[in-house]
């Protein structure tokens, strides 16, 4: 009868066998590599993502902190950033206002988190560095980063009134 | 019939080292992303900043006048070390041969992008405008 044939069939298979256990850990192990590997790339692919997210914010505060006068452009009148909607430094295209950069200088104790909001760039800190041709600093706004910090440094040769000078800005998470 | 098989192949073998240069390729790749854009704008950015800088200081002016370029191969050096530049200054009547040429001390002309920034200057001679196109070619050092 079949059903004899079945049964014997059943009694003497061997369902777990070296073979299976060895396919089983082989598959288990390729499953890990795959994982960890997707992981890496993934934490790869946010390091870079987070990194173009910073640039473009301290590209875009860069460019229009050096190539426009901010609006409105006498907000260095102002008692303080609130009203400000956009800041820059520039009297024209690359020459820089000294008055401005003082101004920004005298805010940064009282009004540090107005001011990043301002720049555009409020998820991140910021400091901005006006220097001589011997790259002294000689004037100085905002924060200065941890040395284990990610940062974004830009870096451009500017006027500021007659002088020339060097203007950095440094965005940091 | 009843000797225990093995079920590790040359094929198996083949599949699973495949299939890991794969994932080690995929990896390598990924690792190597960068956003290099951003340097490559900053650099056209950092060049014609450098250019308004020499125009509005009067260096452009007097370099062209006195035909000296000390005062602005001066200022290139000073340019960060991962940069180069050269500037040259073209009589707007012959845009084929420069007036000027100044490059920064010790780069060689080898890159892989180079950024280029034009500004139109006036120069006052005499009673005379003279009209002048300067050109700031930067690069990275390689």
């Amino acid at each position: 009868m079949w059903w004899f044939e079945v049964s014997s069939i059943f009694q003497k298979g061997q369902f777990f066998g070296t073979d299976f256990v060895f396919a089983t850990s082989l598959f288990l192990f390729m499953l890990s590599i795959l994982l960890v590997t997707g992981n890496q790339v993934s934490v790869r692919v946010e390091s870079v993502q987070n990194e173009h997210e910073m640039r473009f914010g301290a590209f875009h505060a860069f460019q229009a902190l050096t190539l426009s006068p901010g609006s409105p452009s006498h907000w260095n009148t102002f008692s303080s950033p609130l009203d400000v909607n956009a800041l820059g430094l520039a009297i024209r295209s690359g020459v820089l206002d000294e008055a401005k950069i003082q101004r920004l200088a005298d805010w940064n104790a009282s009004y540090y988190i107005e001011l990043k909001a301002v720049l555009g760039i409020p998820r991140y800190d910021f400091y901005l560095h006006v220097k001589d041709e011997n790259l002294n600093v000689v004037s100085a706004v905002g924060a200065l980063p941890d040395v284990n910090k990610t940062r974004v440094v830009l870096f451009r040769p500017v006027m500021v009134g007659s002088h020339k000078r060097w203007l950095e800005l440094g965005v940091f998470k | 019939m009843n000797s225990k098989g093995f079920v590790i192949t040359v094929d198996a073998m083949a599949a699973a080292f495949v299939l890991f240069s794969f994932l080690l390729a995929i990896n390598q790749y990924y690792a190597q992303i960068q956003v290099r854009g951003w340097n490559d704008l900053e650099l056209f950015r950092f060049s014609d900043s450098a250019l308004g800088v020499l125009e509005n200081s009067g260096e452009l002016e007097y370099a062209v006048l006195s035909n000296q370029s000390t005062r602005i191969r001066s200022y290139l050096n000073d340019f960060p070390a991962n940069v180069c530049a050269e500037l040259l200054v073209y009589a707007q009547s012959d845009l084929n041969v420069p007036l000027l040429s100044v490059s920064k001390e010790g780069c060689s002309a080898e890159y892989d992008v180079r950024s280029t920034a034009l500004h139109s200057t006036v120069v006052h001679y005499a009673s005379d405008l003279n009209f002048f196109v300067a050109q700031l070619n930067g690069w990275y050092r390689k």
